[in-house]
């Protein structure tokens, strides 16, 4: 089951994470999943065998800063983020574009984001 | 020049590609190039270089980044020239098929001359497979035809 | 400042099976940065996930990597099953921990091949290629095919094994015992190896928890960190210790892997026994909900995944971050500073997985 989560802002998000790192906790990796009206964010981390999930929603439109600056390692999730939901991410050193594993040539765009692609009017996936 | 077809069939050059998929096809490939399979004792050599090669072997379902360095890769191969797409997904994208990012075949990419679909293809059947493309490639016939043939969709 | 290069290295190269392509960026031989360009491998399985049939998902599960297929497809049935609330039959968790380990074993030793290969050690290449047809054996004959087994299922396995099939196994692992005392020395100690592979592609122990590495590559820098003592599956009732190298590189790597083989021939013949009778199999009903994480230990790392249903026909949400995700930071950091010619070495020490990565 999905324990060991600690609810946050999006706003205590580096604060609380600057803490992680500094108590050597690893990042996991970052999972997001549409939700009605935007997304829902979580941070996998662990410290050895056992996990911590920081966990926050936020809009579509708002913009999630990069944890990049504590773990640089972060980049390859958030480019997915980019990719898969088309979340805006600031401050992105490494930023693909949205052209992290999906190409150019991809007929649709932020294929996990079904909803908000329906919305922004980019081709939909077949239900 | 009846020596230059038979040394053709007896020792073609392979060039592996895997546009995609799961690897399984990929692995099993490599498999049969090794001691217990050994595809070599039939002259054949893997090489990395589409230049030398003869008989391309696609593995994995076609996806939109990887179509564009399939039919790069096909193109560079001098004629006469083989295509065996190896694995289900090769042949029609497999269970694959309804992803937002595939051609649904190898075929749709570049002309396909044998299917062997299967998941995962055994190394018997790759060998088998690779026979018969060498027997192919010794026809001079359908080299001709080869040359000639239309230019599949230019589709990822 | 010196006149910079950059060299696409990839995506099709003989070192390695698959399409990745790395952009280095060079001053004369020395690599200063590399950016990896994926791409030529997406499928888009999570998305397949959120359209097709929850039962369904098991086997594009199995087909996420063809070399760790059977990690994918345990790993996939625990979450349903914590999801469900179905306890599986002992004998099913002793028999899932015995096919994990085979396929730990014939991915290890794909590896120590492929690995050879790149050095140039041909001979070495096919000899491990030879010893690992020994495990594909063991796999085909217990489980019924090579690659795509299908063995394991939600609620237990779909096959048993009898008597006659455990003599073969321990029969299969002392042959292949004694090849792997034989290739042993040959990676511990060859000068060849050493020369190609002591000292290059450095990690510090501390840069391997910021960049987030897993798995051998983590061990290969003394982090004793292996999600098998979790204890899923039967792993819980069979002891043993992570191996840990604390040479921090390509060696590092290289020797816990090799040393795995021998860990996993240890837990094979640990679980054939004390494998409980009864049955393997339990009737599985409804439709899972709720959240779960999964992790569990990858020939490559730790595998992660999270699952979210509603009750649904199909998944919500399955996320999958592979080991190889994980351990490409860390890659990119050994990388800087290295000569252009160690660049594929360097490469395969993290075992790279591509199909793993892009889904």
């Amino acid at each position: 089951m999905l324990t060991n989560v600690r609810l946050i802002s999006k706003d205590d998000l580096l604060e609380t994470v600057q803490e992680l790192a500094r108590d050597n906790y690893r990042l996991l990796s970052i999972t997001a999943t549409e939700i009605a009206g935007g997304f829902d964010l979580i941070y996998h981390f662990a410290q050895g065998m056992t996990m911590l999930n920081l966990r926050f929603s936020i809009g579509y439109e708002q913009e999630v800063p990069s944890i990049t600056p504590f773990y640089f390692c972060a980049f390859v999730p958030e480019n997915e983020l980019k990719d898969f939901h088309g979340i805006k991410i600031a401050n992105l050193p490494i930023n693909y574009r949205q052209l992290f594993i999906l190409s150019e040539l991809t007929p649709v765009k932020t294929p996990l984001a079904p909803r908000a692609a329906a919305a922004s009017g980019t081709e939909v996936l077949p239900e | 020049m009846a020596w230059v077809s038979s040394a053709r069939k007896r020792s073609p050059w392979l060039l592996h590609y895997e546009t995609g998929g799961c690897n399984g096809c990929a692995i099993e490939f490599v498999a049969a190039l090794t001691p217990l399979y050994d595809l070599e004792r039939f002259g054949m050599l893997n090489t990395g270089n589409p230049k030398h090669a003869d008989i391309l072997v696609v593995t994995g379902c076609v996806n939109a980044r990887s179509g564009r360095v399939l039919r790069n890769l096909y193109e560079q191969m001098s004629e006469p020239k083989v295509v065996v797409a190896v694995g289900v997904c090769a042949c029609t994208g497999g269970i694959f098929h309804d992803g937002y990012n595939l051609a649904p075949g190898a075929d749709k990419v570049v002309p396909v001359d044998l299917y062997l679909p299967n998941c995962a293809a055994r190394p018997e059947a790759i060998i088998d497979a690779l026979l018969t493309a060498a027997d192919l490639l010794a026809e001079t016939r359908r080299r001709d035809q080869h040359a000639h043939q239309r230019a599949p969709d230019q589709q990822g | 400042m010196k006149r910079r290069t950059v060299i696409p290295f990839g995506p099709q190269h003989v070192v390695f099976p698959e399409p990745i392509q790395f952009r280095l960026i060079l001053e004369e031989e020395r690599v200063v940065d590399a950016i990896p360009a994926l791409g030529y491998m997406h499928r888009g399985i999570e998305q397949l996930a959120t359209v097709k049939d929850f039962t369904k998902t098991l086997y594009l599960a199995e087909r996420i990597c063809g070399i760790c297929s059977v990690m994918h497809t345990l790993a996939y049935a625990q979450a349903i099953e914590e999801l469900m609330g179905i306890e599986v039959p002992p004998r099913a968790k002793y028999l899932r921990t015995i096919w994990a380990e085979l396929g730990r074993l014939q991915s290890h030793l794909l590896w120590m091949g492929l690995a050879a290969d790149a050095i140039g050690y041909e001979s070495l290449f096919m000899q491990t290629w030879r010893a690992r047809e020994v495990v594909l054996e063991m796999i085909e004959f217990t489980e019924g095919s090579r690659i795509m087994t299908g063995s394991i299922t939600i609620g237990g396995t779909k096959r048993d094994l009898h008597a006659e099939s455990l003599e073969f196994l321990l029969h299969k692992l002392e042959h292949l015992e004694q090849a792997l005392n034989d290739i042993y020395p040959v990676f511990s100690d060859d000068p060849l190896i050493k020369q190609r592979t002591v000292g290059v592609g450095l990690l510090s122990k501390a840069d391997a928890i910021k960049l987030g590495a897993v798995g051998p590559t983590a061990r290969g820098s003394g982090i004793a960190e292996d999600m098998r003592l979790l204890g899923y599956a039967a792993y819980g009732e069979l002891d043993f210790q992570p191996v840990v190298e604390t040479s921090c590189d390509s060696y590092g790597r290289m020797l816990v892997r090799v040393k795995e083989c021998f860990q996993s021939i240890e837990l094979i013949r640990k679980a054939i026994a004390k494998l409980p009778p009864g049955e393997v199999l339990v009737k599985v009903k409804g439709r899972p909900e709720g959240e779960v994480i999964m992790r569990i230990e990858q020939p490559r790392g730790e595998l992660l995944y999270y699952l979210k249903a509603g009750g649904d026909k199909s998944l919500a949400r399955w996320r999958i971050r592979t080991p190889t995700l994980s351990n490409l930071p860390p890659l990119v950091h050994m990388v800087k500073g290295a000569r252009l010619a160690d660049v594929p070495l360097i490469t395969l020490s993290i075992d790279t997985c591509i199909a793993c990565v892009e889904r």
